[in-house]
């Protein structure tokens, strides 16, 4: 299977450009318009992540029964995703510094998460937003343990790839705080441990604030209730985990989302930028809830365009982009959140397998194709 | 286990730099909150058209004033925070008594906050107000100037110097006060009433109204006729800064001394310089420098003078290269557009600096 079915080049210098600048256009238009109502949006967003926060806490720690426990588990781990999703993502990516509001600065906000939010800008805001799916270059494709095309070389170690994929849900807030450590440079010699020495204090610093919170000090608040608590913290945050591993991967990791070369997008201008974004990302269609709970990553093509606008606009900045694809013949990759992610888990499973050409295929009589 | 041995301090420190108990305790009164100062809006009076008068009643923990400074209030407007400081109006004897402030406020004509103001704030709300601080208040270890004074207000310059004389009436009533007050026309007489009961509560003030349209602007003769022995007097100056910068001009002429001139600056700030030809930026941290060249970005221009900031996409994305900006105009590089004046936070990758910049975090 070829993932590469639609190649950069197939606009003309015109089309292009024009389409550059009809999407300059819908980023424009949504900039100027900026005001009250995505003040009250995001400030809203903090009132109910505060309050599901509190109540969580709350009912897990005070709560007698398995049911309010649950409960708590539950109000925790929404909290967490919505701090992580709508708010600390968009923040961080400057969604709302023209508020002028010091609690919702991209460059100083900090997150309820494992991941130091200085690293998560920088790999996460430059490096994966600039260079997006292209192979070698984003190392948010497949994070470096997963192989997810024909495009790259298949290993052994492959075979096992789908353990890994559910280890990394599992433990995500830890995979994402540990990924600017680069594991795969330095098993390869091309980055050393030394380098990484600055990193890995501040991944030392924040990942301990995040574990005193959560497993030392609201569990000894609770006195003899520590265990309870402990373990009520944690579910709420393999729920988190598990959720925005889920949607992340829905993102980038569907059936049709592309992957690129370095070579092709050698020098590219805004417009083919723009073109690239839209061809690597995939979205998801669902209630308003799934919207708000997967902080309008559901819209990963329209926040792949224009990371910095407040992602709550996505929905209504679709419709343009939209009819902007359609006019210039461009695929717009959607679906429901259901089919969506059982695409990328085929993919998942597809890419562990070593390609058609491949020796072990032959002997392998399951693998074998008729 | 011991008191001792639990580390309450640091925990507590913590704790007051929680924002979840920030919102908690905001939720119950928001000036319970820990990080802020909020203030109740108790009314909103018009002293004339365009210049309104805020009551307000700042929490408990807020620290207090001194007669003739200044408070930060911070507004919303359109989902902009925008922060303005504005002159007390009252005396610190009027906040211990009631535990109220004012401040007056004139509209600034093409201004984003001040024309708003009395329909953005709503009686019974809270805003956010600083600490008060500044430097135009009595002098007290000066003796030598505190026994005759000379105070010219322009406009709502008029508003430290209430604050002020509000004070001295109530400590040293017998002062040898002269009041110069210039407004345009009667229509813009800001506290009439407390003008005209002034001359009542001291014994030695002499009060002058000039009006401008009628009399011309201040002179270094009529200013002079006015008070003639300025020379000897502590002056308290408020006003535009044109004015200001004239009565500092003629004071000095007649022998004042810069140690006796006290002012503060009022209104807009002075019109930004359309660019002509290159220009200076200048990197506040560092102490660097650079002139600004044709179309270059701020980034550029800092990598250009020996810095090297911190940046990613260098294509206006990934808002890495976010600087703060002190001073100046700056143009988008794509739209062309200009960047906004309260956006102090800029992406350097994409700005271009029209006219001299001050860049406070490089």
């Amino acid at each position: 299977m070829d993932m590469r079915t639609r190649p950069l080049n197939l606009m003309t210098v015109t089309e292009l450009e024009a389409f550059g600048k009809e999407l300059d256009g819908i980023r424009e238009r949504a900039l100027a318009d900026l005001g009250d109502r995505d003040a009250r949006y995001i400030r809203e967003m903090v009132r109910l992540q505060k309050q599901a926060e509190i109540a969580g806490r709350l009912l897990i720690h005070l709560g007698r029964s398995p049911l309010t426990w649950g409960a708590g588990v539950v109000s925790l781990s929404v909290s967490k995703i919505l701090e992580n999703m709508e708010i600390g993502h968009n923040v961080m990516h400057g969604q709302y510094d023209w508020m002028n509001d010091p609690s919702l600065q991209s460059q100083s906000y900090e997150w309820d998460t494992a991941c130091d939010a200085e690293s998560w800008r920088r790999t996460h805001n430059y490096e994966h937003h600039t260079y997006t799916n292209i192979l070698g270059k984003d190392r948010d494709y497949g994070y470096a343990i997963l192989r997810l095309s024909e495009e790259e070389e298949w290993k052994p170690r492959h075979l096992l790839q789908f353990g890994n994929y559910v280890l990394l849900s599992v433990f995500f807030q830890w995979g994402v705080a540990l990924h600017e450590l680069e594991f795969d440079k330095l098993r390869d010699g091309s980055v050393t441990l030394k380098e990484k020495i600055p990193f890995l204090k501040r991944f030392a610093r924040k990942g301990l604030k995040q574990f005193g919170k959560d497993y030392l000090l609201f569990p000894a608040l609770a006195g003899p209730g520590a265990l309870k608590v402990a373990a009520g913290n944690g579910l709420a945050n393999l729920g988190r985990n598990l959720w925005a591993s889920t949607i992340i991967f829905c993102g980038h990791f569907t059936e049709d989302a592309q992957v690129f070369t370095e070579a092709e997008c050698e020098g590219e201008s805004r417009a083919q930028w723009y073109y690239r974004q839209m061809l690597g990302s995939s979205n998801f269609t669902g209630g308003q809830w799934l919207h708000t709970l997967s902080g309008h990553l559901s819209y990963q093509i329209e926040h792949h365009l224009f990371p910095d606008v407040p992602a709550h606009r996505y929905p209504e900045m679709s419709v343009e982009v939209q009819a902007v694809c359609e006019k210039y013949n461009i695929p717009y990759n959607t679906g429901s959140f259901g089919h969506q992610y059982l695409t990328v888990l085929k993919r998942v499973l597809r890419s562990s397998l070593p390609p058609e050409d491949h020796p072990l295929r032959k002997r392998i009589p399951f693998l074998r194709r008729n | 286990m011991t008191s001792q041995s639990i580390p309450l301090q640091p925990l507590l420190r913590a704790a007051t730099r929680s924002d979840t108990l920030d919102f908690v305790l905001s939720a119950i009164s928001p000036q319970f909150s820990l990080k802020r100062h909020m203030a109740r809006l108790l009314a909103i009076r018009e002293e004339c058209p365009g210049t309104h008068t805020l009551l307000l009643q700042p929490g408990a923990r807020w620290g207090g004033f001194i007669a003739g400074q200044h408070v930060g209030i911070t507004v919303d407007v359109n989902g902009v925070r925008y922060r303005r400081t504005y002159s007390l109006s009252c005396s610190p004897q009027y906040y211990e008594r009631y535990g109220h402030i004012t401040l007056t406020i004139k509209s600034v004509a093409d201004g984003r906050v001040s024309p708003r103001l009395a329909e953005v704030l709503q009686v019974g709300s809270y805003l956010e107000i600083s600490a008060a601080s500044g430097e135009f208040v009595w002098q007290e270890d000066k003796q030598v100037y505190t026994e005759r004074t000379l105070m010219l207000a322009a406009g709502s310059g008029i508003t430290p110097i209430r604050s002020l004389l509000d004070e001295l009436c109530e400590s040293r009533p017998q002062q040898d006060v002269v009041l110069l007050v210039y407004v345009r026309h009667a229509g813009e007489r800001i506290f009439k009433q407390w003008l005209e009961s002034l001359p009542s509560q001291f014994s030695h003030l002499r009060l002058e109204i000039r009006y401008t349209d009628q009399e011309g602007e201040i002179t270094p003769e009529n200013l002079l006729a006015a008070c003639p022995d300025l020379s000897e007097r502590e002056l308290f100056v408020c006003g535009p800064q044109g004015f200001m910068d004239k009565v500092r001009q003629y004071t000095l002429d007649h022998g004042a001394q810069v140690a006796q001139i006290h002012q503060e600056s009022f209104g807009s700030r002075p019109q930004r310089v359309v660019s002509s030809g290159p220009a200076t930026v200048s990197f506040q941290k560092s102490g660097k420098s650079i002139r600004s060249t044709d179309g270059k970005t701020l980034l550029e221009l800092a990598e250009l003078a020996g810095l090297s900031p911190k940046y990613g996409c260098r294509s206006g994305i990934c808002h890495e290269c976010k600087c703060q900006r002190g001073s100046g105009s700056l143009i988008h590089a794509v739209t062309g557009q200009p960047i906004p004046d309260e956006q102090q936070q800029v992406q350097a990758c994409i700005v271009i600096p029209d006219g001299d910049v001050t860049i406070n975090s490089l």
